[in-house]
Formats: structure tokens, C-alpha cells, sequence
């Protein structure tokens, strides 16, 4: 399944789950700023040195490890 | 009746400053019961009469185990029913904050909702029709500008009436099957209040569901043991499930709903693409890093060069207060803790303000601009090797400065395993009030001597010292997180706010509330301290009158070599011997626990040398010749020297420090844990630096 780090930039994909072994708190985190199943989420540029991935979520720019962001699929072909 | 507000809304939504400007400095700053997450209350005039406004952690939702979440939680779960809810939101960031505005009202509450950043959301072209929002969510609205005060008297109009404080009639539900579900339920449970009993129902639900919810939310233990079975057996015979996940989405859905028809344009078409060009430049991970180390070191030049004139004028103003005192009063006991026990125990504590002034306005620039979350992407990959977050780092440095306005800056730090160990790794960083004591000892041991023929030693091993406090502030970072606080979440997640132009004023304020409360929570303290160790150095009371005496420094010597400082410090020796160190250096290690620098003039005063500070030549040359009548052997050998310059890189030689860390972790564990970890660090390094450079024939 294609994970956010599959994202291509300034596009917009649709959430589709978190990984089974992601940390619950975590996960909570990213369902309060509203990175929900069903959700739009557009991934902005960042180095390809960087560890990070930066994301748009409805109102909000967050930044994730590439590490953890692995753990949160996307739908597929839903890009925008 | 009379009513409390409590101010709740997300991190960063302008709820502080409208706490600032309903209460103005009539305000304190507390800890919640048992933690250290800060509780804000103050008193806001309605009519003559005082109204509690209480400031909560910010948060995005009850939900969560971190601390400030809990806390809240806990809070809102034991408030007054007379308790009024302020609902703080950024009116840029309605999708998310609506969220926990309906989480909120689930609990029944009556409210008025305050929207924020005014300016910005018309800056952002967005039109808000707040009649129309007013109109679904059932409730008063005011829409502020923070900046010009704009709507503040609007809200404090509203504020004066309790009935301008609405609930908010349930706008979602969990679909038809789960509706009748939870119907049948609450008809057989029949309470009053059904708003409350349907969360706790719902909350009980999840739980049974398989939802780790967080445990100070409350749920179905609240109901009697029969309807407890009773909704047991209906669960299991229903099979219906409730999770937290499921009802974000039917919130998000009517949130969407309602954010369509009241905000004019659409904020993903307008926005989507606007990632600013300068955040390329910040995040990057070399000229990201590259901005931030020039930013720090022109700060930190700041804090240092610019705090150093108005600390002087402290100090001298301090001083010059004692001397005359000394001079105006009869020479006794009286004069004596006036002079140098209250007025420089008053001067001890106020000789921070500059530093932690100028540290927290440089800090609230950078948050209030965003750019701390910036400093924070870009350190992140570099402090997380040593298990912290790059929220750390900004504290860490500041260390080097002083470990007090470090640790209070260590605020900014929402992780509380984080945010302690910052607190316990920071006194190891070398901070100025060393830098004497190094001055003194370095040219005391090692003279002019070069490195190399031409490089001076000196600097060399002043580079080594703040290289080994850094270092080890490091290593012991990691090695806490890897062994108290290992069961630390480790995982990153960081909004990145967008750029706004400071309000000098906010930030102006913030810091006033901050040194106010330093003075109030930790001045006191240190003060009482600061009299304690006055009193250990100066009695039993034994001056020589000062006519028998030519030399004013060896009549002080005598007081400090009669007193109870000094029997201590006797008394220490056998424990301090194996480190090389003599009684002499036990006084100073007593004398030197109010402030470090305080073992220059404590050794001054043991040598009878005049005006002896860190670059006095009598007094290096003092030390120099100084004798070992049991050994025969110097006092301060080089092994010695090499040994009490450890021991001071590692011990936590100060009070000042203990006295913040204990009011910023609400423990006396931490603090006590904090002397006895550097305490050890520091005597074994030292034993072992004597003990085999003694066996090595260096001593």
C-alpha cells in the first residue's frame, strides 16, 4: 500500500489508515490536527536530506519523521 | 452566584493574551496538583466584584496521555458547576479547533466562543460570517484582534452576564443503529443531566470497545454496579463498537459542512500551494542549521554582552548599598545581616533579571514570529542522537549563560520527559558563573605557559572545560532517556505555525510576568539561602576590632576561619582529602554553593589578600606558595588544580539553580536528585584525576 512518503508533492491524497503498529499517542496527535481516513493531505518540498516530511492538513502545516510517515497510507490513485 | 472562567482553546490560539488583557499583572503562576504543567489564574473586575479567570494548557483535544493533557483533562472533570468555559480559538485554524470545541461542549459546559487573529484573517482575504456561526452553534461569538484590542470590550461585556454563557446543543451523532443503542441505554440509566452521562456512556463504550482512551476521562466506573452489568450485557449482545477515530470522522464531516457556508472563500484552492519560499531556506538541513547557529550566536552575544552592564550596575548598586550600611550602622550583628546578608542575598537574586530578561524576549520573538517550531525541525535530527527533541537545544545553549533563565526557558519543551531531562543536563553546560573560578585556578596552576610555543594554554583548557560540559550535558541526556524515561513516546510531531510580525508589546508583557515571577517563586528562596550561608561564613561572631588590625581582609579572615563555614569545611576533609583538597578549598566548596564565583572571593578572604578577584596577581601567588603542613607538600599542586577544576565542571555548586529547579518540576525529588548525580560525577572524576595522577607520580 502506498504510504505518504509515496506522495507526490503539492498534491493532494486522500488518508486511508495508519499502520497497525503505530504509536497510539501518535496516532491521536495526528488525528487531533484532523489527519483523519478520508482526509486531504498535500505533502510540501523538503531536502531529500532532510529526515522529515512536511504536510498540509486541512488548516495546519505539520512536520512528521520520514520514519513514521512510512506508517500512514494513502488511497491509491488519489491523487487530485 | 459568582463564576469561574476557564480559558480552554488549542496551543498558540492568542489565549494567554487575552488572559493578559482581561487580568493584567493581577495574575499568579502555579503548577496543577502533582505535575508541572503551569496553572494561570487572575482576577478580573466585573462591577466591583473579582471574577477567577483561569488560563489551562493548550491543547487540541481531552484526549492523550501527555501531561498538560491530562492535567486539563483532570481539571475539567472536577470543575465547579458554576465554572464558565472561554473557548479560545484561532479564527485562521477553525477546522481543527472545532474539533475540540465539540469535544468541549460534550461535557455539557456553557461557553462563549472568542475568535482570534482578527488581522490576519483579514490579511488572508477570508470573510467569516459569524452571525451565521453564531446561528448553528447556538452560543455568543466575539471576534478579537489581539493586536489593537479590538472586541476585548465586546467580550468583557459578555463576560459581566452569566447567561451570555451558552451550551451548545449536540450538532453530530453516531448514525441511527448507535443512536438507538445509546438511547436505550440512557432511558434505562434516567439522570438528569443526559449531556454528561451520554459522554461518560460513549467514553464507557470505547473503552469496552477496545479504545485506550486516557484514564482521567471518565466512564462507565462513574455508574452504580447494576447499570454497569447492564450496559456490559447490552454491549456484548449488541456487538455495536465506538471508537475515537470514528467519531473525529463525523465531526470532521459537519465541521467541513459548517466551515463551507460561514467561511467565504476556500481556504485549500487559496492556499494549498503557498508553502513560503523562505521555510525552503530554514528547513533546509545545511542552511537551515547554518541560519540558526548565526541566529544563536548573535543572541547569545547579546545575552552576554548586553546583560553585563546592567548585572554590573546590580552588583555595584548592591555593593555600594552594603558599604554604606557598614559605614552608617554600628559595627555588629545587626549591621552585618543587613549589609551582606539581606542586601547582596537581594542582590544575589536580582542579578539574574538582565539575563533572563533579555532570554525570554529573545525566545518570545522567535515564538511569537514562529520561527521557534523552525529551530526546532532543523535541531531535531542532531538533539535527537542524544535522545531529546530540538526543543532542547535553545535551553541548552542559553546554559551557557546561566542554568536558571535555561531552565525556566526549558518551558517551551511540551514533552515532560524532555523537558526534565533538559533540566537535568543543563547545570553541567559551563555557564559564566564558572568562568572565575577557571580564570583563577588556570593562572594559579599553569601560569603564562603555551601550547605549542606560541598558542596560551589558558584558552586551551577554558575550550576543554565548556567542551566537557557540553559533552557530558549530552551524554548524560542520553543516558537518562535511555534509562528513567525510556518508555518515551519517540516520536515527532511538530506544527509549523505560519509567520507573523511580533507584538513587542505581548512579547514585552510575557517577560515582565516572568521575571515577576522568578523574583516571587525563587527570589524568596534563594534570599533565605542566601542568609543561611552569610550566617555559616560569619559566625560564631569573632572580628578582630578592626584598630588592632591593619590588613581589613585578615580581620575577615579570621571571621571565616572561625566560623561555622569553616568547621564545615574541617569536617569535610577527611570526606575531600582523597580528591587532593585541603580545609581551605572545603570553605570555599561551602561559601561557593551561593554562587560559584563566590570561591574567589571566599579564597580572597582566606589569603588576606586586598581587592582579590580571578585575575589578582597576590592572590594566584598566594595559592602558589601556600603549603601543606601535614604533607609539606602545595596546597594547589597542579594534580589539585586539574582536580578542583573538574570537580567545579561537574558539582552542582549552586543554589539558585536547585531553588528553580524545584519550582519548575513541583518535586523535591528532581532538585535532590540533580545535587546528588553532578555531586558524584563530580567527586568520582575528581578521586579519580587525583588518585592516578598521584599513582602516576604527577601529584
Amino acid at each position: 500500500m502506498k504510504n505518504i512518503l509515496d506522495c507526490k508533492e503539492k498534491e493532494m491524497n486522500i488518508i486511508h489508515s495508519f499502520s497497525q503498529d503505530i504509536n497510539n499517542d501518535f496516532a491521536n496527535d495526528l488525528m487531533d490536527y484532523g489527519l483523519l481516513p478520508g482526509a486531504t493531505v498535500i505533502k510540501y518540498p523538503n531536502s531529500s536530506f532532510s529526515d522529515k516530511v512536511i504536510l498540509r492538513i486541512g488548516d495546519s502545516i505539520i512536520s512528521i519523521r520520514k520514519k513514521d510517515a512510512e506508517k500512514i497510507y494513502i488511497k491509491e490513485n488519489s491523487t487530485t | 452566584m459568582k463564576y469561574r472562567i476557564l480559558l480552554v482553546g488549542n496551543p498558540n490560539c492568542g489565549k494567554s493574551t487575552i488572559f493578559n488583557t482581561l487580568t493584567n499583572l493581577n495574575q499568579k503562576t502555579g503548577n496543577f496538583a502533582g505535575v508541572t504543567v503551569e496553572k494561570r489564574i487572575g482576577k478580573f473586575k466585573i462591577d466591583d466584584q473579582d471574577i477567577d479567570v483561569i488560563d489551562l494548557p493548550g491543547s487540541f483535544s481531552l484526549n492523550g496521555t501527555s501531561e498538560d493533557k491530562k492535567a486539563l483533562t483532570r481539571f475539567l472533570m472536577q470543575r465547579n458547576s458554576s465554572d464558565k468555559i472561554v473557548f479560545v480559538m484561532d479564527s485562521t485554524l477553525i477546522e481543527r479547533s472545532l474539533q475540540f470545541l465539540f469535544q468541549i461542549s460534550d461535557l455539557g459546559v456553557e461557553i462563549i466562543l472568542v475568535l482570534t487573529m482578527k488581522d490576519i484573517l483579514s490579511k488572508k482575504n477570508l470573510s467569516l460570517d459569524i452571525n451565521d456561526l453564531q446561528k448553528r452553534l447556538g452560543i455568543n461569538i466575539v471576534l478579537i484582534n489581539g493586536k489593537t484590542n479590538e472586541g476585548i470590550e465586546e467580550l468583557k461585556n459578555l463576560l459581566k452576564k452569566k447567561e451570555n454563557f451558552l451550551p451548545i446543543p449536540r450538532l453530530w451523532n453516531w448514525g441511527s443503529a448507535k443512536e438507538k443503542f445509546l438511547t436505550s441505554i440512557l432511558d434505562k440509566i434516567q439522570t438528569e443531566n443526559t449531556v454528561f452521562t451520554r459522554f461518560i456512556l460513549e467514553n464507557g463504550l470505547k473503552r469496552l470497545s477496545g479504545e485506550s482512551l486516557q484514564t482521567d476521562l471518565p466512564g462507565l466506573e462513574l455508574f452504580s454496579p447494576d447499570i454497569q452489568r447492564y450496559i456490559n450485557n447490552e454491549y456484548k449482545i449488541e456487538k455495536i463498537t465506538f471508537s475515537y477515530q470514528e467519531e473525529l470522522i463525523i465531526k470532521s464531516i459537519l465541521i467541513k459542512k459548517i466551515i463551507s457556508e460561514c467561511i467565504r472563500d476556500n481556504k485549500i484552492e487559496n492556499q494549498s500551494y503557498d508553502f513560503s519560499r523562505f521555510d525552503k531556506f530554514l528547513l533546509h538541513p545545511f542552511y537551515g542549521l547554518l541560519f540558526f547557529l548565526s541566529l544563536m550566536a548573535i543572541i547569545f552575544q547579546g545575552l552576554f554582552t548586553w546583560s553585563e552592564v546592567p548585572m554590573k550596575m546590580i552588583e555595584s548598586g548592591f555593593d555600594y548599598t552594603s558599604e554604606y550600611i557598614k559605614l552608617t550602622l554600628p559595627d555588629g550583628p545587626f549591621s552585618n545581616l543587613l549589609a551582606d546578608g539581606i542586601i547582596k542575598g537581594t542582590g544575589a537574586v536580582l542579578v539574574f533579571v538582565p539575563q533572563i530578561f533579555l532570554l525570554f524576549f529573545f525566545i518570545g520573538l522567535l515564538e511569537e514570529s514562529g520561527y521557534m517550531a523552525r529551530a526546532s525541525f532543523v535541531m531535531d535530527r542532531f538533539m535527537g542522537k542524544f535522545g531529546l527533541s530540538g526543543k532542547s537545544f535553545i535551553p541548552l545553549l542559553s546554559s551557557a549563560a546561566c542554568a536558571v533563565p535555561a531552565i525556566l526557558g526549558s518551558r517551551t519543551i511540551e514533552d515532560k520527559n524532555d523537558r526534565i531531562t533538559t533540566i537535568l543536563v543543563s547545570p553541567l553546560i559551563t555557564c559564566s558563573a564558572r568562568y572565575p573560578v577557571y580564570i583563577l585556578l588556570i593562572g594559579a596552576i599553569f601560569g603564562d605557559k603555551t601550547f605549542l610555543g606560541f598558542i596560551n594554554l589558558k584558552g586551551i583548557i577554558l575550550f576543554f572545560l565548556f567542551f566537557l560540559g557540553m559533552f557530558t550535558a549530552l551524554i548524560f541526556a542520553l543516558i537518562f532517556k535511555k534509562t528513567f524515561f525510556k518508555k518515551n513516546s519517540a516520536y515527532f510531531l511538530l506544527e509549523l505555525p505560519e509567520f507573523r510580525t511580533p507584538s513587542i508589546t505581548h512579547v514585552l508583557f510575557n517577560v515582565l510576568l516572568k521575571v515577576k515571577e522568578f523574583i516571587v517563586n525563587s527570589g524568596t528562596v534563594i534570599l533565605y539561602i542566601s542568609i543561611i550561608l552569610w550566617f555559616l561564613a560569619n559566625y560564631p561572631y569573632n572580628k578582630i576590632p578592626i584598630e588592632n588590625i591593619t590588613n581589613e581582609k585578615i580581620s575577615e579572615s579570621n571571621v571565616i576561619l572561625s566560623s561555622y563555614a569553616a568547621d564545615i569545611g574541617k569536617a569535610m576533609e577527611p570526606v575531600i582529602e582523597p580528591l587532593g583538597f585541603d580545609w581551605k578549598i572545603g570553605i570555599s566548596l561551602v561559601t561557593s554553593f551561593a554562587a560559584r564565583e563566590v570561591m574567589v572571593s571566599t579564597l580572597a578572604i582566606i589569603y588576606g589578600i586586598e581587592s582579590g578577584d580571578e585575575n589578582s596577581i597576590d592572590l594566584k601567588t598566594s595559592m602558589q606558595n601556600d603549603i601543606n603542613p601535614k604533607t609539606g607538600k602545595k596546597v594547589w599542586s597542579t594534580l589539585t588544580g586539574i582536580s578542583v577544576l573538574i570537580f567545579f565542571a561537574f558539582a552542582c555548586q549552586c543554589m539558585s539553580t536547585l531553588t528553580v529547579v524545584r519550582k519548575e518540576t513541583n518535586s523535591y525529588i528532581w532538585p535532590v536528585f540533580l545535587f546528588f548525580y553532578m555531586t558524584s560525577l563530580a567527586y568520582i572524576s575528581s578521586f579519580l584525576i587525583f588518585q592516578i595522577g598521584t599513582y602516576l607520580g604527577f601529584g
